[in-house]
């Protein structure tokens, strides 16, 4: 017993995911023909490995119920992906528990290397989970975005390399420690380790992959793996700028800024929702990474809007899972027959990610605002704002088909997952607050 | 460096055979060429198409399968040299790292993907 | 100097010189099995630069893993794609001059620590063998990422075993 109390909570969090990700591959026979017990098997893991996180520190809690939130919506959603081959939902799951696995020790690590395998844990089980989906064009678009993943990955290698030899160690960068001889090569390092970590949040110079990858793959596994890379890619970040104010905050800001504007005038060229989505993924990152790059209080900021933004997108891919991997045009939301349950979801999910009052999205906004006010003045906070007007424009748009949806009375099968997360986006646009004061405390302000 | 003075005799001694053998074999035979004689088969049918063609993808999968284990069996060593000091530490380590793999070993059986189709 | 000194000498401006050689013949030649071949021996030179520098560990890793598995992995993987990857100049403008200009930005990089770095330079060659050292170091301070190593493997296998399945 006195074993077990001494496990830091993460290690915690990560042993009981690890120990479903084995039982489901030992049971993978005979699992292939039930999904529902497979489901089962790892939902019970992923509520198993949000136990431990409870006793750690607010950075430790917010990483682990992020990223297991996002586990759970990409498990229930399991039974009814869009696989290529719908034998192989065993190794869903699997791959599910382990990219958990990799996102938790990115965002909670010690050491700079265990994050670096996490990370790489994470993008092989995120590639493998879009190329899985039904069809030619996710198996494109994983290897785009695995390609992509090695070679940000390997320049977080050689980033590691130099600090390695700034520092001596693979402790995450502290202020004021390094040797003046080394601050060139330590500045290069850190940048490096920051491009590795900056592509899972997907920001402007990173994002084709990515991009392709939330576009293609089937609905429920492409919103897991969005969701797990930006909150491990955004508390990750958050810690290396805490350490490396210096050369991280004026390359975080510049390329948000880049971001929301790209992002957005990509969004507002789309005509189907999917990609839509994915585009203004990209402004929305953007949103994080210039929070990111304001001191303490836009770091919180960045936590507390990542939190919100990944359990909207959630909500807003449970609700299209089920209806195949292709696109979904503006025009044909109407016919496209969802559920009244799945249309009120996705409308809630894209009132939120437009910010409109009282839903989650808008203090999640608001907050990125004040902090980016308060640390940068007029400028850049005028591009955010504008960023986020312009959401209203494009995330809006297939709102009165959705409306029109709910009131007709289509039947479909049970959607757990769309509850749950609606459930997580409405408790959140209840008590905003509470989950501020956690992403405050999280980064340690 | 004294240690490697094995290894560099051994080496040398390769490199030393092999360029014999091409230079014996090369002074030694005669050469008169012909166009038939430069055939991949000299006597016989010609071939039937050529060696560019697409090979099936489970040989990836076999090399990709090799570079996992291979890995795997690459972490041994430096427990291996040290297995008595680190004790029961370094078993638990070494333990943790080879269950996981174990159960990906007894998955890929699983999965038939060790059997050649 | 001692002879030992000398001959380390030999052997690196050697090494340094073929290695040289064979990576830019992998990037010049224009056969895809002749580039991997090169890379072979480029790969092999980095080998022996780890036995010089008494690294006995990474130069077991290194023939193994590189020289033996990923080599393999890599011709297979040509073999796979036979007359889509091997044209000459296949790859459009803009790829190679941003291909270009990361080589030059790593090789900057890597120049410019070289010279600024304060190398702690010794008399003698190193002459321990670090298997120990390392296998210490993993089994105590990296016995995390030495774990998370494990996972990442089999998810690459997992990977490897789902997309290749032909049904």
């Amino acid at each position: 017993m006195n074993v077990l109390a001494s496990i830091p909570p993460p290690l915690g969090s990560v042993l009981i995911l690890v120990l479903g990700t084995l039982v489901i591959l030992l049971l993978t026979g005979r699992l292939s023909n039930s999904p529902t017990i497979l489901a089962t098997i790892g939902v019970l893991s992923l509520l198993g490995a949000a136990l431990p996180a409870m006793g750690g520190d607010a950075l430790t809690r917010v990483s682990v119920l992020g990223v297991v939130a996002a586990g759970l919506v990409g498990m229930l959603l399991v039974p009814s992906a869009e696989l290529h081959n719908s034998t192989q939902r065993p190794e869903v799951a699997a791959l599910i528990l382990l990219g958990s696995t990799g996102a938790i020790v990115l965002a909670t690590a010690g050491e700079l290397l265990s994050a670096a395998l996490g990370l790489e844990t994470l993008s092989l089980s995120a590639a493998v989970l879009v190329a899985l989906g039904r069809g030619a064009r996710p198996l494109e678009a994983a290897f785009r975005y695995f390609v992509l993943a090695a070679i940000s990955f390997a320049a977080l290698v050689y980033g590691l390399g130099l600090l390695l030899l700034a520092t001596g160690s693979f402790a995450w960068p502290r202020p004021g420690v390094v040797d003046p001889t080394y601050s060139y090569i330590w500045t290069i390092g850190v940048l490096l380790i920051g491009l590795g970590f900056a592509y899972k949040l997907a920001v402007f110079p990173l994002l084709w992959g990515p991009l392709d990858a939330y576009t293609a793959g089937a609905p429920g596994l492409a919103g897991f793996v969005m969701a797990a890379s930006k909150i491990a890619a955004v508390v990750a970040l958050a810690r290396l700028a805490a350490g490396a104010a210096v050369p991280m905050a004026p390359i975080l800001i510049g390329i948000g800024l880049v971001s929301i504007i790209w992002g957005t005038f990509g969004a507002l060229a789309q005509r189907e929702v999917r990609r839509m989505l994915a585009y203004s993924t990209v402004a929305n990152a953007g949103l994080m990474a210039l929070a990111l790059g304001c001191g303490p209080e836009g770091r919180a900021a960045a936590i507390f809007f990542v939190v919100i933004y990944v359990l909207t997108i959630l909500l807003a891919f449970a609700a299209m899972a089920g209806r195949g991997t292709g696109p979904l045009p503006f025009g044909e939301v109407r016919g496209e027959g969802l559920s009244a349950t799945r249309a009120l979801g996705l409308t809630l999910a894209l009132l939120s990610l437009a910010g409109i009052p009282p839903t989650p999205g808008f203090w999640a906004k608001l907050a990125i605002l004040d902090a980016s006010w308060s640390a940068l003045g007029f400028w850049p906070t005028l591009v955010a704002v504008i960023g986020g007007v312009a959401g209203v424009l494009y995330y809006l748009r297939p709102l009165p088909d959705l409306l029109a949806l709910t009131r007709a009375h289509v039947s479909s099968a049970p959607a757990p997952a769309v509850w749950f997360a609606g459930a997580a986006v409405v408790v959140l646009g209840l008590a905003p607050g509470f989950a501020y004061a956690v992403a405050r405390l999280a980064i340690g302000g | 460096m004294a240690d490697y003075s094995a290894l560099m005799v051994y080496l040398a001694l390769a490199a030393a055979i092999a360029a014999l053998l091409v230079i014996i074999s090369g002074r030694l035979s005669p050469s008169n060429p012909s166009i038939a004689k430069l055939r991949p088969y000299e006597c016989g049918v010609s071939e039937p198409q050529t060696t560019e063609t697409r090979w099936p993808v489970r040989f990836a999968l076999v090399a990709m399968l090799f570079l996992v284990f291979d890995v795997e069996a690459l972490f041994f060593f430096p427990w291996a040299v040290l297995a008595r000091e680190l004790s029961w530490n370094g078993l638990l380590a070494m333990g943790g790292f080879f269950a996981v793999l174990g159960v990906g070993y007894l998955y890929a059986r699983a999965r038939g993907a060790l059997t050649w189709r | 100097m001692a002879a030992t000194d000398v001959f380390v000498a030999i052997v690196f401006y050697l090494v340094a010189a073929t290695m040289i050689l064979a990576g830019a013949s992998m990037v010049l030649a224009r056969n895809m099995v002749r580039s991997a071949l090169w890379l072979v021996l480029t790969l092999a030179g980095v080998a022996v630069m780890y036995v010089l520098l008494s690294a006995d560990f990474l130069a077991v890793a290194q023939i193994l893993v590189y020289v033996g598995a990923i080599m393999i992995l890599m011709l297979f993987a040509i073999m796979l794609t036979p007359n889509q990857v091997d044209l000459p100049s296949a790859a459009p403008q803009a790829q190679r001059i941003s291909a270009a200009l990361t080589a030059l930005a790593v090789f900057g990089i890597s120049v410019f620590v070289m010279l600024s770095h304060r190398w702690n330079v010794r008399a003698v060659p190193l002459d321990a063998p670090s298997s120990e050292r390392l296998g210490v170091l993993l089994m105590s301070t990296y016995v995390l990422p030495f774990e998370i190593a494990s996972l990442l493997l089999t998810a690459g296998m997992i990977g490897a075993i789902v997309i290749a399945r032909e049904e």
